[in-house]
């Protein structure tokens, strides 16, 4: 998929004007993220933490030596039965793809939901090269009619509106206007169902793969990944090389953050664990089994000390829905597969800072998305190390300008002075008088700030400072006491 | 070959690691585990889902009623039966599919639903040629029955282990699934579960089957305005009979 995130500026203004993408974002806070915070509760937040602890400790240490689990992972998928490919970047990927598919006559894929295959832009290549793929979870599936990319890791068609999928599917599928969605949903399913039975081959994503046993996982709900993994002859599963857990045991604890973090789940309907193909007594089930396991960028994350750590992502998708930022502007502003605060660490680290200059800068550093994490991912620190880098990077921004040195110059003097900040906080006070209306400045006629009111209001300032107040406080208790 | 060598794909990961060479099998507890220490994890598993029998069952009614499944504690084989009857009348099902699992050879659900007019079929092929009608079948059946291997109490969860006689697809494919669950199959916790999945593969010589399907209520999806349907690509309505005799018990 082609990086759009210098088009970061742009493309936000498009989501806060679009009454319809604010209206399906204004759901989020209330829909997955009241549910991650309810299903922490009922858990008790001790054994919560407890349990992100074990999962952030099973990440790090399987990350750090991520070299061994792959080599294990492949012997054991291996000895399954499974073929296992290597691909350094997309372009090897949808070859390895590509390869599989043509040389065994494949005209039809189902395919589950994948980032990595989003990351590869596989559906245009597949298409062009002859081969029918077609999304099988509902959101990907609306969006695959409608020519659309993801805007929510877990919920892909968040930003369209049941009218707006009714319409698609009066187009595209022959429903009648003004269908539910109970209604919506059935049509999916019947169109669904035929291509499922007919395909050729399955692709899937992989949640997690487990190295001791060679087995991956995939959780859904809606048991596409079930189905795909079963009726096509052929399996492939898209990995990307962080995906690995040792044993079956540590896939236990992981089980219990992701459906957690995604939905307030305690479990998804479905978990499905795939060994490698179907065994000769087996009833069912396809009779070749690939898996690939791509790098594409990730290579860059695990050499650097600093952002290793974001390899620990499950996409679970719970930083995107706690974000104050993706609440206003949603997933497409940021321009690639991931979206929200990890997508503004994973997009510029994996395709070059170059790529995505706004993204670090896309957040207030509030920390809600450190705090959600299921494996304690600390992104606030990480979009810091990136702003640096690229302030770093660049030579004209290295330099301070003239009016950032003056003006801070002067800043410091103020601020280390009692006297001095008092006295300035007098003509402050002064000064806004004629701007201030309500509690609030809407605009402050005066570079820099005239840029910060743009779009947004200044506190006035209170009417006593902090330092009067507390003094009178204590002079008040010191009467009473008396 | 398409895509890059494994070699070359590994040594690149060591480079990023800052590492050169063979990968080392590094120090981690639970890659220690051996086949005995394995069998005697699960042996405390098994007694202590024995030891708290009746609170496992409980439990397990009430998250599986949670997680979306019409729930029924069965005391007698009489009742599971007389219950997934009156599914099979409530949905005038013509055509159900079951698998093999032991639980059938006690609960006489053949002839009961022959009775009520339904055509059974029994999900096992013996061999390819009649794959395809087996597949055929449970794509145009009504209802799917199955016994399940395990039951976890601590998500309302129906595990099956597919293998003969155990189709992937007969839980999957019918817009109404039954779960049959006898007592003895109830455990815990999912840690339960995998401590007891990985004692399957020590134990099978480094195989423990292709597939492994955790079921946790019906099929559902929220992707359109964040509104909860049941049924988009699996069943949309799910049953658990639990039978609270076990099998030496109700004999």
């Amino acid at each position: 998929m082609q990086v759009r995130s210098e088009q970061f500026k742009e493309l936000s203004l498009q989501a806060l004007s679009s009454k319809q993408v604010q209206s399906s974002l204004s759901r989020v806070s209330e829909g997955f993220d009241l549910a991650r915070r309810r299903a922490i509760t009922e858990l008790t937040p001790e054994v919560w933490e407890e349990y992100r602890e074990q999962g952030r400790r099973i990440k790090e240490h399987t990350i750090a030596n991520l070299d061994y689990y792959l080599e294990l992972l492949t012997d054991r998928v291996q000895q399954n039965g499974g073929t296992v490919h290597f691909a350094r970047d997309s372009k090897e990927a949808t070859d390895v793809m590509l390869e599989v598919a043509r040389s065994r006559g494949v005209k039809l894929a189902t395919k589950s939901k994948s980032m990595v295959s989003e990351e590869m832009g596989l559906n245009h290549v597949l298409e062009s090269n002859g081969i029918e793929p077609v999304e099988t979870d509902l959101g990907e599936f609306i969006l695959q009619l409608s020519n659309e990319t993801p805007f929510h890791l877990i919920a892909p068609a968040l930003h369209k509106s049941k009218d707006e999928v009714g319409a698609l599917f009066n187009e595209k599928l022959g429903t009648r206007k003004k269908a539910g969605i109970p209604a919506l949903t059935i049509a999916a399913r019947k169109a669904l169902r035929s291509k499922f039975l007919e395909a050729d081959m399955g692709i899937t994503g992989v949640n997690f793969a487990v190295a001791e046993t060679g087995t991956i996982a995939l959780f859904t709900n809606e048991g596409n990944g079930r189905l795909s993994t079963s009726l096509p002859r052929i399996h492939v599963a898209l990995m990307g090389m962080e995906k690995v857990v040792p044993t079956l045991e540590d896939l236990a604890v992981m089980l219990r953050l992701l459906p957690r973090a995604a939905t307030g789940q305690r479990l998804t309907s479905y978990v499905t664990l795939v060994s490698g193909p179907r065994r000769p007594d087996d009833e069912d089930g396809p009779g070749e089994f690939h898996l690939v396991i791509m790098d594409n960028g990730r290579s860059k994350l695990l050499a650097d000390p600093e952002l290793r750590e974001a390899l620990n992502c499950i996409r679970c998708g719970a930083c995107l829905n706690t974000c104050p930022v993706y609440q206003k502007i949603g997933g497409h502003a940021y321009g690639w597969v991931y979206p929200g605060p990890i997508g503004s660490v994973l997009t510029p680290a994996m395709n070059g800072a170059g790529h995505a200059k706004d993204l670090p800068f896309a957040s207030t550093l509030c920390g809600a998305c450190r705090d959600a994490c299921p494996v304690k991912i600390n992104i606030p620190r990480m979009l810091l190390k990136l702003r640096q880098d690229l302030k770093e990077g660049s030579k004209e921004e290295r330099k301070a300008t003239f009016l950032e040195r003056f003006g801070f110059g002067i800043w410091s003097r103020i601020v280390a002075s009692e006297g001095a900040l008092s006295r300035f906080r007098a003509i402050a006070a002064l000064a806004q008088r004629p701007l201030v209306k309500g509690s609030r400045l809407r605009r402050i006629p005066l570079a820099p700030f005239s840029k910060w009111t743009r779009n947004r209001d200044f506190p006035r300032l209170a009417p006593k400072s902090f330092h009067k107040v507390w003094k009178q406080k204590l002079k008040q208790e010191d009467k009473e006491t008396h | 070959m398409t895509g890059t060598s494994r070699h070359k794909f590994i040594t690149g990961v060591q480079e990023a690691l800052g590492r050169r060479g063979t990968s080392e099998r590094p120090d981690y507890h639970r890659l220690k585990t051996r086949r005995e220490i394995q069998r005697q994890k699960v042996v405390t598993i098994e007694a202590r889902a024995q030891a708290r029998r009746t609170e496992l069952l409980e439990r397990l009614a009430q998250s599986s009623f949670n997680s979306g499944w019409n729930v029924l504690r069965a005391a007698t084989t009489e009742e599971a039966t007389e219950y997934i009857l009156s599914i099979a009348r409530e949905q005038g099902a013509r055509l159900v599919v079951r698998s093999a699992h032991e639980v059938f050879h006690r609960l006489p659900i053949d002839d009961v639903l022959a009775e009520h007019g339904a055509r059974l079929t029994v999900a096992t092929a013996r061999g390819d040629s009649q794959r395809e009608a087996l597949r055929n079948d449970i794509a145009r059946a009504d209802i799917g029955i199955t016994g399940v291997d395990y039951a976890i109490a601590e998500t309302g969860t129906c595990v099956l282990v597919p293998r003969q006689g155990v189709s992937r697809l007969v839980s999957v494919l019918p817009p109404v699934h039954i779960a049959v669950i006898e007592a003895h199959q109830v455990y815990e916790t999912l840690d339960d579960l995998f401590a007891l999945r990985r004692l399957a593969f020590m134990e099978g010589q480094g195989d423990m089957g292709s597939y492994l399907s955790l079921i946790t209520g019906p099929s559902r999806t929220a992707d359109i305005e964040q509104t909860l349907v049941t049924g988009v690509h699996g069943p949309i309505v799910v049953h658990m009979v639990i039978l609270e005799t076990s099998q030496a018990a109700g004999i």
